[in-house]
């Protein structure tokens, strides 16, 4: 007897994924073509940069099971090692990639070592303590990072000679979401990210199966903060401007917003809920400060109707409409 | 080279796989364990009984590293293990399974049996990222490794169901075969009869003397005396966190100090 144990060594890749991820990589790839008007283009682009931040605090959230509020803080360091470097000193802005990514991983590493021995509330109000620094920080270091009015006339990614602006952020863009959105799937069916999963699901277990879950957890924590620090360095080439709003509460608040309404830990509903949450109250015609109170009766929503969020909404949808074959038959 | 290796072997062959001395275990003013020694031969089923509050989890915990000994030591073959935190007890060889159901609630059975399978000594970020650098050997060893516990505890038809899904009997096989899993050189069991039915303990039975006769040793603490008497090869007896009784199951049994134990006199 042998115990059909194929799911487990399943490649992660089948050609139908592959199919799905390729046409809807392909159809994004052309959606400038097909929006005309620059207004559009500048919101899509907002919408995937948001969505890699978003998909980074969900693994946070959702998969390490740290309620992180430390988030904005690790994009504001990426977008301003990228914005004064680049504006100020001179560096190449590819160059600043490599050190606005290893900027967020260090402040993640700095405030991880102590933070993550903290559980539950203790752990949010810590984090949000450092993302309230960091704020107070870019407004009032005025020498380092411009105080209040911020940074401006920062130059322009330039590839083959020409800036990358409109199209062309948005399709660097869409290429350093792909990349994160390919690492993470990757992350959730690897030994790393069971080792992850354990250590949220049960403590004593993970350790007596001879996982290090201080270490397993501050690496991902790190991990997750990289791909933050990649959103902020997108922000700031995309923008060519920066301010502290981009470190402010509202915004810390709108993504934490998404990471519910999405259902925590689902990748797919989690990028739909930063579509939605991301284009709706723009194209309602709502300002940015009422976009919180959109956002709240959101969550208020879905976790009355759809306790595991939108993830959980197209999981349902998608067993309904395609059932999965019997594991073994 | 070859006589080097030989000797070696016959080294660590002539101890105990287990050996305790002297561990003592005090909770601010309480002695949960007095001074206890203990002996685990390789291959055998070691099963540690006593009334409640004897001491027997106290022990248990004290080998896995999930509490600290207040004196004395414990050591596997040459390795002391004693102040070790759990994760690098289990890295030494060492794997146990809960008293209460410690499942990986979010995955299926297999999964949680899979966690247990898998080295976890390095993080190997790379190869979680990009699905390479040895990614499909390690898997495919671990996977390996869930057939065999999976096969041993005989749950191989619940292998893809959530362990939300499943039986509590059920669950507590799934935990011991997560143990299993990792093939350690000792297999810790926190009561694993408790709360399992009549014909569920008679497969838990077997499926530990299978375990054994696979080559592992089994330390287990058990309130079900009878279970114990009747799988065990060598039973020791706590009794208020001191050892009154070490042999084999008959030893036991005809032993005074333990007959006053458990009927009082």
């Amino acid at each position: 007897m042998s115990t059909p144990l194929d799911f487990l060594e399943r490649p992660a890749w089948t050609a139908r994924r592959v199919a799905i991820w390729g046409a809807l990589i392909f159809g994004l790839a052309l959606l400038p073509w097909a929006i005309t008007n620059g207004y559009y283009l500048t919101l899509a682009t907002n919408v995937i940069i948001t969505m890699v931040l978003t998909l980074s605090l969900n693994f946070t959230i959702g998969r390490i099971g740290l309620f992180s509020l430390a988030h904005s803080a690790f994009l504001g360091v990426g977008a301003y090692l990228a914005a004064i470097l680049a504006q100020r000193h001179g560096v190449s802005p590819w160059a600043t990639l490599p050190i606005a990514v290893a900027g967020s991983m260090a402040a993640a590493a700095l405030i991880g070592v102590p933070v993550l021995r903290l559980r539950g509330m203790f752990l949010s109000v810590a984090t949000l303590s450092f993302g309230l620094f960091a704020e107070v920080f870019a407004r009032q270091a005025t020498d380092v990072t411009g105080g209040a009015y911020g940074i401006i006339g920062i130059p322009p990614l330039v590839l083959f000679g020409h800036s990358l602006r409109g199209t062309g952020m948005y399709e660097l863009s869409l290429v350093v979401l792909l990349v994160v959105a390919l690492m993470f799937e990757n992350i959730r069916t690897s030994r790393f990210g069971r080792a992850i999963a354990a250590s949220r699901d049960n403590e004593p277990a993970a350790g007596a199966a001879g996982i290090d879950i201080a270490r397993t957890r501050l690496a991902g924590f790190v991990l997750s903060a990289a791909v933050a620090g990649s959103a902020g360095w997108l922000y700031t080439f995309f923008h060519l401007t920066l301010n502290p709003y981009v470190l402010s509460l509202d915004i810390t608040f709108v993504w934490l917003f998404v990471v519910l309404v999405g259902g925590l830990g689902s990748m797919r509903g989690v990028a739909l809920a930063t579509i939605l949450l991301g284009i709706g109250p723009e194209l309602l015609g709502f300002a940015s400060t009422q976009q919180v109170l959109i956002s709240g009766v959101l969550v208020l929503i879905v976790v009355l109707l759809a306790p595991r969020g939108l993830g959980g909404l197209v999981e349902d949808l998608e067993r309904k409409f395609f059932p999965a074959p019997p594991a073994h038959d | 080279m070859t006589d080097v290796a030989m000797i070696d072997v016959a080294m660590i062959d002539a101890g105990p796989l287990l050996r305790l001395r002297g561990i003592s275990k005090r909770f601010g003013g309480l002695t949960a364990l007095e001074a206890v020694d203990l002996d685990v031969a390789r291959q055998e089923i070691c099963g540690v009984i006593g009334p409640n509050g004897a001491g027997k989890s106290t022990l248990f915990n004290i080998v896995a590293g999930a509490l600290t000994a207040s004196e004395g030591e414990a050591r596997l073959e040459e390795k002391k293990i004693s102040g070790l935190p759990s994760y690098r007890v289990a890295a030494a060889g060492i794997s146990r399974a809960f008293q209460l159901v410690n499942l990986f609630g979010s995955m299926t059975v297999a999964e949680n049996v899979l966690v247990g399978a898998e080295r976890h000594d390095r993080l190997k970020i790379w190869q979680a990222l990009a699905h390479r650098g040895g990614f499909a050997r390690d898997r495919g060893e671990a996977v390996a490794r869930v057939r065999r516990a999976i096969e041993l505890m005989g749950i191989g038809p619940l292998a893809a169901l959530p362990v939300s899904r499943i039986t509590y009997g059920q669950q507590r096989l799934v935990a011991t075969a997560r143990a299993l899993a990792a093939e350690p050189r000792l297999l810790l069991l926190d009561e694993p009869a408790a709360g399992l039915a009549g014909p569920e303990i008679e497969a838990l039975s077997g499926a530990i003397r299978r375990v054994r006769d696979a080559g592992t040793t089994v330390l287990l603490v058990e309130h079900n005396v009878d279970f114990v008497m009747r799988l065990c090869d060598h039973v020791a007896v706590l009794h208020f966190g001191r050892k009154i009784a070490d042999g084999t199951p008959e030893e036991v049994r005809g032993s005074e100090a333990v007959i006053e134990a458990y009927l009082g006199r």
